[in-house]
């Protein structure tokens, strides 16, 4: 079974990946495995937008891990540079993907903390970005987890899991 | 079309821009290519044809509304996008009113860019879409043949594409069989009007009665029996055309109703209140004499003069029998497909016959003559002999058990009637002076019918 790396540079952020670990694995095919980095996120500040740089993130973790898969989670609002906002980034094909957990927080929109919801859409955004990094392009199945989601709202509607079709594309 | 055939091309100097889009647009499987600036946008447009353009407004040398200005005119299905800042929407405000899609601010909101372009990608779709149904209804639509190779029909092709294009009423006039109905069918077929319906009313086959409520249309309870609403022909010919033939049957009190209708381009349903506006073309046809109805009265003044605005002559086929071979060779095209039989043609004996024969029915009569003797014929080409049957007819008609001088005035009655009372032309098909036709006319007590 091949590896996917889910990559955390805060310790507390492991708590959120630990539960859903397993089931990420069932999903995927891949050995999903908890990897803790020292990972320096003040070279990517855009101060005016007080955001972190996605896409240059990438490029420059990308050389630095393993060549195994891996999503890199943080806390800090993402942005590349022609969007608002993004809740994760990966380059199809690429071995490393971004997601922040900033916008898939509850707090964001104002409503109490929830730590199962939030792990629902961590999971359901990993898997996304895993997508694209075995070179999965979005999906038009709405309940697909490959499906394209611009809003909270997008990613509860759809499911973890991915339509056949989809699973059928993905290299083992 | 699905979301892989929709061709996106970027047009931004900015290489983060064009990057970030393409691979956005590629993750949701469209097909997309980048362009730096106006000139490499334009060589690319010259290569392939692009659905979906995104337009930087601000690049050095030509900027985005100069390019999509060049676009609509190489292109104007394509939909265009202004990329812009916040500092220069008005701009992009001038852009959508020279016909622009939308227009996004940067930096692009995810969810908004993925609505805009689902919103794009669905307008070409169904533009294409639309492109599509217009080639089909244009092949629908084409205009019926009209078969003749004599000067007349020319000019009768040219006289059809002058009215066409105009939305004025048009008489056709022309005896039974000449194909007055064909006519109506080309001037609609090469209007402005041709996506919408041709109606046609046979004002001699109703009723007075029934013709007004044809017409009009009727409300629920207008009379007994008028067990719905319904719509008249008139509406129905909304933005179409309605064509009225044996114009010259209709009743006084339908005269006037029509009349009104023509000139408001709107009525009222019988038993109605309602007033129904409907913008129709008039075309009728007739094959009796108008001028005659309406000096005796029976045809009203005003009406005959809204109606033969334009006059279309349809010349009888007899004189234009150079006509004849091409028309025959038409029909028998058609009936070989319909019959599935191996004729292929006519024998010149067979078609020499066919030239010599008067027609009074005209066009129609020649159709069934050839429909008639393809059922009969066994060759590849035919003969005499399967025209047979109406030859029988023609000879009944003289040969029966009357006098020399009952003989002689039907045929005179029967040739002047196929010449429509032209005196030289039946004199020279008799073989006899003019004079010598007007003494049998007086010896035989015959007048000259007030229509001829």
């Amino acid at each position: 079974m091949p590896d996917l790396q889910v990559v955390v540079h805060h310790a507390d952020h492991g708590s959120h990946i630990e539960p859903i670990l397993n089931s990420i694995s069932d999903i995927t095919g891949y050995r999903a495995t908890l990897v803790f980095e020292v990972i320096d996120l003040d070279p990517f500040l855009e101060p005016q937008r007080a955001q972190y740089n996605a896409a240059d993130l990438i490029s420059l973790y990308e050389a630095r891990l393993t060549s195994a898969k891996s999503v890199l989670i943080t806390d800090v609002d993402l942005f590349i540079p022609i969007f608002t906002h993004v809740f994760g980034l990966a380059k199809l094909g690429g071995q490393l993907a971004a997601v922040s957990l900033h916008r898939l927080m509850p707090e964001y929109y104002g409503l109490p903390p929830d730590p199962q919801w939030l792990q629902a859409r961590l999971k359901k955004e990993i898997i996304h970005e895993f997508g694209h990094l075995v070179n999965l392009r979005h999906c038009n199945q709405y309940y697909c987890v490959m499906a394209s989601s611009n809003t909270a709202d997008d990613l509860d509607i759809k499911s973890d899991r991915f339509c056949p079709d989809c699973r059928y594309l993905i290299p083992r | 079309m699905k979301i892989e055939d929709i061709k996106i091309l970027i047009v931004d100097d900015e290489e983060i821009v064009r990057e970030s889009l393409s691979e956005w647009f590629r993750e949701d499987g469209y097909k997309v290519d980048t362009a730096s600036d106006a000139v490499e946008a334009l060589n690319k447009l010259n290569e392939t044809r692009w659905d979906i353009y995104f337009l930087d407004i601000k690049m050095p040398g030509m900027d985005g509304m100069e390019l999509h200005r060049r676009i609509r005119e190489i292109d104007r299905e394509a939909l265009v996008i202004m990329i812009t800042a916040y500092a220069s929407v008005d701009t992009a405000v001038q852009a959508l009113k020279e016909g622009a899609f939308d227009y996004v601010t940067k930096p692009f909101d995810p969810d908004h860019l993925s609505n805009l372009l689902r919103n794009a990608a669905k307008h070409s779709q169904l533009t294409r879409e639309n492109l599509g149904l217009k080639g089909t209804l244009e092949e629908l639509t084409r205009p019926p043949q009209i078969i003749g190779v004599s000067k007349h029909i020319q000019d009768l092709k040219d006289l059809i594409a002058t009215v066409a294009k105009t939305a004025t009423t048009v008489m056709i006039r022309g005896e039974s069989g000449t194909g007055k109905e064909l006519v109506a069918q080309a001037i609609h077929a090469q209007s402005n009007r041709r996506f919408f319906p041709m109606v046609s009313v046979n004002c001699g086959a109703i009723s007075e009665t029934l013709l007004e409520s044809e017409l009009f249309g009727h409300e629920k309870g207008a009379f007994t029996g008028a067990l719905y609403r319904r719509k008249g022909k008139l509406e129905i010919a909304d933005g179409g055309t309605l064509f009225l033939d044996e114009i010259g049957t209709i009743d006084m009190k339908t005269q006037v109703d029509l009349l009104r209708a023509i000139e408001r381009k709107e009525f009222t349903r019988l038993g109605g209140n309602e007033t129904i506006k409907s913008d129709f073309r008039i075309i009728c046809a007739t094959n009796t004499n108008l001028e005659a109805s309406v000096k005796r009265g029976d045809f009203r003044e005003d009406l005959y003069y809204r109606l033969q605005v334009y006059t279309i002559q349809i010349e009888p086929l007899r004189q234009r029998t150079e006509d004849i071979p091409e028309l025959v060779n038409f029909f028998i095209q058609k009936y070989r497909d319909k019959m599935s039989k191996p004729v292929k043609g006519i024998t010149g004996d067979a078609l020499q016959m066919l030239t010599r024969c008067a027609w009074p029915g005209n066009v129609r009569e020649l159709e069934n003559a050839i429909e008639r003797a393809m059922v009969v014929s066994k060759g590849e080409r035919l003969v005499q002999k399967d025209f047979s049957l109406n030859q029988a007819q023609d000879v009944e008609t003289v040969s029966a058990g009357l006098s020399l001088e009952e003989v002689e005035k039907k045929h005179l009655l029967r040739v002047l009637e196929s010449t429509r009372w032209n005196i030289s032309q039946s004199a020279k098909i008799l073989g006899i002076d003019r004079v010598t036709i007007y003494k049998k006319l007086k010896k035989f007590g015959i007048d000259r019918p007030e229509n001829a």
